[in-house]
């Protein structure tokens, strides 16, 4: 699909979600950057994870290499599913992050 | 005072991550939206030198779990044929890790009309690295090293011929039509810019290693 198509898309699903939340749920609009915010940390905590987890399956690709006759391609283990369960534990730990009570 | 450090530490993952997140989608969306991973393919990009060798090393694929070659590893099998038949190089030499992505692609060269006797098959090859310095035992054994013609895919020949002239070969490169670097729908894009960040990262390793 064109990059356009896209990009229009999400501009009209994004106008839907905006109009559901101000008019239907009642979200105020002024907290919209504080809404974003959270969602790039999030975003953050899963780079994070996935530059841990890259990192680990790196050094255990060249640990096999290096100290036992078994191989492990490196091709293997950079996929897209560690980005993706990444981005699940960042959520799982953001939410539990917010489990945390205010300090007074 | 430790402990206010760890603090400290700990108030400021917030910031981080959010830095590292607008960062993250700013470079996803250079990625997927723009013609940046286009421009970096052709910056990759090693011309073919199509002219007479002394023999065409056809490099590894692996093959998928039913056994059969991937699409790629048949691309090179064929262009490494279709080479040898307009009469390139007198030896066609196919190089992998496993016994049955040789044998299959023996097969399919042999099928094709190759003789026999012209085919050279090294195993035990894993890495690009394993497959430079199989090749040169192989047709060092046959008399024949001196100029190849590597067939491998787009991406992959600069560190292939890196390697290969390291161990002593003059190359001529020979790289199979597996990447298109102008699709401009996001898809490829990104999935040129995984494969443009493994080469580059492969290519750093091998800098670092001293492999190149």
């Amino acid at each position: 699909m064109p990059g356009w198509t896209i990009l229009t898309l999400l501009a009209v699903t994004t106008a839907a979600a905006y109009w559901v939340g101000s008019r239907r749920l009642g979200l105020a609009a002024r907290r919209l950057p504080e809404a974003a915010g959270r969602a790039l940390e999030t975003l953050g905590a899963a780079f994070v994870f996935f530059a841990v987890n890259f990192g680990l399956c790196v050094m255990l690709a060249l640990g096999v290499r290096s100290y036992t006759d078994g191989f492990l391609s490196l091709h293997q283990l950079s996929d897209w599913i560690v980005l993706v369960l990444s981005l699940l534990q960042a959520l799982m730990f953001q939410a539990w992050r917010d489990t945390k009570p205010a300090r007074s | 005072m430790l402990l206010s450090i760890r603090v400290r530490r700990l108030s400021a993952w917030p910031q981080l991550c959010r830095a590292l997140g607008a960062a993250g989608t700013l470079a996803f969306s250079a990625a997927a939206f723009t013609p940046l991973a286009e421009r970096w393919c052709e910056l990759c990009l090693v011309p073919p030198r199509l002219s007479p060798a002394d023999a065409i090393v056809v490099l590894g694929s692996g093959v998928g779990s039913d056994g059969a070659l991937t699409s790629s590893g048949q691309r090179k099998a064929l262009a490494g044929i279709e080479l040898f038949r307009k009469g390139l190089a007198p030896r066609l030499v196919f190089l992998g890790w496993e016994e049955r992505e040789l044998e299959a692609r023996r097969a399919l060269a042999l099928e094709l009309g190759v003789a026999p006797e012209a085919i050279l098959v090294g195993s035990s090859a894993r890495t690009t690295r394993d497959e430079a310095e199989r090749a040169a035992e192989l047709l060092g054994r046959a008399g024949a090293r001196r100029r190849v013609l590597v067939v491998t895919g787009r991406l992959h020949m600069r560190r292939a011929a890196g390697l290969f002239e390291r161990s002593g070969f003059e190359v001529a490169p020979a790289p199979i039509a597996d990447v298109y670097c102008r699709d401009p729908v996001p898809d490829s894009r990104l999935t040129l810019m995984v494969m443009l960040l493994r080469e580059s990262a492969a290519l750093a390793y091998y800098r670092l290693a001293g492999y190149l």
